[in-house]
């Protein structure tokens, strides 16, 4: 048998249980050859559910060992793994449990997973050092129209429908979670890495459309214009610049 | 560079009472994979942990006997990685973890055919090559031998080394399992070993299901482990050596007492030798 063909084969008995393979196991007793591919295929299965268990440890929680095994298993099945490390196996979890049933019907399930997987993303994104407060006063005030801003490697923003956040947080101090709840209105929330930690809180609707325009490169002149709907303005000016001020305390803006 | 003595797995466990104290460990090796990140925690204690001890880079996911040519991209991930840190050497196992694309990350055994042998030995070649430097191939644990193999696993390791010119990283442990599942004579493996190609040795638990035992890094080294360590150092001298601990992981100063068991086993050996 080529090589191609036997990998294929083992490969696909892994994945989905094919026993195209077993002809090509060795007898040597006391395992039989069935047992002695059931070893590798229980270890595939655990080892990719012990991996998502990692990355989304709150939503194991949530679930309990035996709904989350569950979900895992069909992930697993339905998305085998094309990434070089284990650590990214996760990537399309939280889009899976938004279109699959029953998760989909629970939609905080997936947004929990989505949150949990921004984390893991901001945990280990690229380093940059950040902008001080006193760095922006180095451009005179003539000049901060035509600013634009760049924004450390681990920014993420999320637009979050539910009480997601508060979930996470309850379960993180070790906490009961309270119990799933809609926003009136979807809520954005910023998360970033500061001083090796992860940090992450809400923004209100000001600085969301603020932050949205910045990231995307506009120049503070623009990003005050955005603003314009939702304050007076003679307050847009300091408001922004306030927000900005607040960007660089956080350490979420970087050299350009 | 060269590195001596002995090693432990790096976990990030054990960063914070690494850089807070003293351990009595050589150098640590380190799991490529889980630094081929873009920045933060990891790369961060990587570089402060280099600073003060030799370090090795071990790979799981080069897959060396996929019939999937050696992965380029990866591999200039690796090369990158190595620059900055400045690895001893790097090492990744004599297995395949995918083919067609796919990742199954688990170390799956090859069947020791002419045909597996030209494919590593070719591979091993494109892999030094994008690395720019000789790297060390392990032997897995298996629990599946195939029909088709037309020589023993040490036969097959042998002849890969040779013929590819890369280095032997020795796991007794693995060596041990499989000898254990596959009913082979563990001393006639390490016997049959080029000796001059060892240039590492890597020793772990593992659990035992009564009729097999599988390679769980979960556990204290078990002493039929220990007396073919004593065997291996009887044969192949003073070896770098290093405790692989992936799960129940206990403090830093539990695994820093077991490497003093290898090093007094290596002493015992050496001088018994001598």
């Amino acid at each position: 048998m080529p090589l191609h063909r036997l990998q294929q084969d083992l490969q696909a008995h892994l994945l989905n249980g094919s026993v195209e393979i077993l002809p090509h196991i060795a007898q040597a007793p006391p395992l039989s050859p069935q047992s002695r591919l059931a070893i590798y295929r229980n270890a595939y299965v655990s080892r990719l559910t012990e991996a998502l268990r990692s990355s989304f440890g709150k939503l194991h929680q949530v679930l309990g060992d035996e709904v989350f095994a569950a979900a895992a298993a069909a992930f697993i099945a339905e998305r085998p793994s094309r990434t070089r490390s284990i650590r990214w196996f996760g990537h399309h979890l939280a889009d899976f449990l938004a279109r699959t049933a029953p998760y989909e019907a629970q939609p905080i399930v997936a947004e929990l997973a989505r949150v949990e997987w921004a984390l893991t993303e901001v945990f280990d994104a690229g380093d940059a050092s950040s902008l001080r407060r006193e760095d922006l006063l180095q451009t005179a005030p003539q000049h901060w129209g035509e600013l634009t801003f760049t924004f450390h490697p681990s920014v993420r923003t999320l637009s979050l429908a539910w009480n997601t956040t508060a979930v996470w947080q309850s379960l993180d101090a070790g906490l009961t979670a309270p119990a799933p709840q809609k926003s009136a209105a979807a809520v954005t929330w910023l998360l970033w890495r500061q001083n090796l930690q992860n940090h992450f809180r809400s923004v209100d609707a000001v600085e969301a459309t603020a932050l949205a325009w910045a990231m995307d490169g506009a120049p503070f002149a623009q990003v005050c214009e955005q603003l314009r709907h939702l304050l007076a303005e003679e307050q847009i000016p300091m408001q922004a610049a306030a927000l900005v001020a607040a960007w660089a305390d956080s350490g979420i803006l970087i050299m350009g | 560079m060269n590195i001596s003595g002995f090693g432990l797995g790096l976990r990030p466990d054990h960063y914070e009472a690494i850089l807070s104290g003293s351990p009595a460990v050589d150098w640590f090796e380190a799991i490529t994979e889980n630094y081929l990140v873009p920045g933060g925690k990891p790369l961060h204690f990587l570089q402060r942990i280099r600073e003060r001890f030799d370090l090795v880079l071990h790979g799981v996911s080069l897959s060396i006997g996929s019939v999937d040519p050696p992965d380029l991209t990866y591999l200039a991930g690796v090369r990158q990685l190595a620059d900055r840190f400045e690895p001893a050497w790097i090492s990744d196992h004599l297995c395949w973890t995918g083919v067609d694309g796919l990742n199954a990350h688990d170390l799956l055994p090859l069947p020791y055919t002419q045909e597996a042998l030209t494919l590593v030995v070719d591979h091993v070649g494109r892999v030094q090559d994008a690395l720019g430097r000789q790297i060390l191939l392990e032997n897995v644990s298996s629990y599946l031998t195939f029909t088709s193999s037309q020589m023993s696993e040490w036969e097959f390791l042998s002849e890969v080394a040779q013929r590819a010119d890369c280095a032997i990283l020795l796991d007794v442990n693995n060596v041990y399992v499989s000898s254990v599942n596959h009913g082979f004579d563990p001393l006639q493996y390490l016997r049959a070993l080029p000796a001059a190609r060892i240039r590492q040795i890597h020793l772990a638990g593992h659990s035992n299901n009564g009729d097999h035992l599988i390679d769980t890094h979960d556990a204290p080294i078990v002493t039929e482990v220990w007396n073919l360590y004593a065997d291996a150092v009887a044969l192949f001298g003073a070896i770098p050596t290093m405790i692989e601990r992936d799960d129940n992981i206990p403090p830093l100063a539990e695994l820093t007492a077991e490497l003093d068991i290898a090093r007094r086993i290596s002493r015992a050996g050496l001088t018994k030798v001598a």
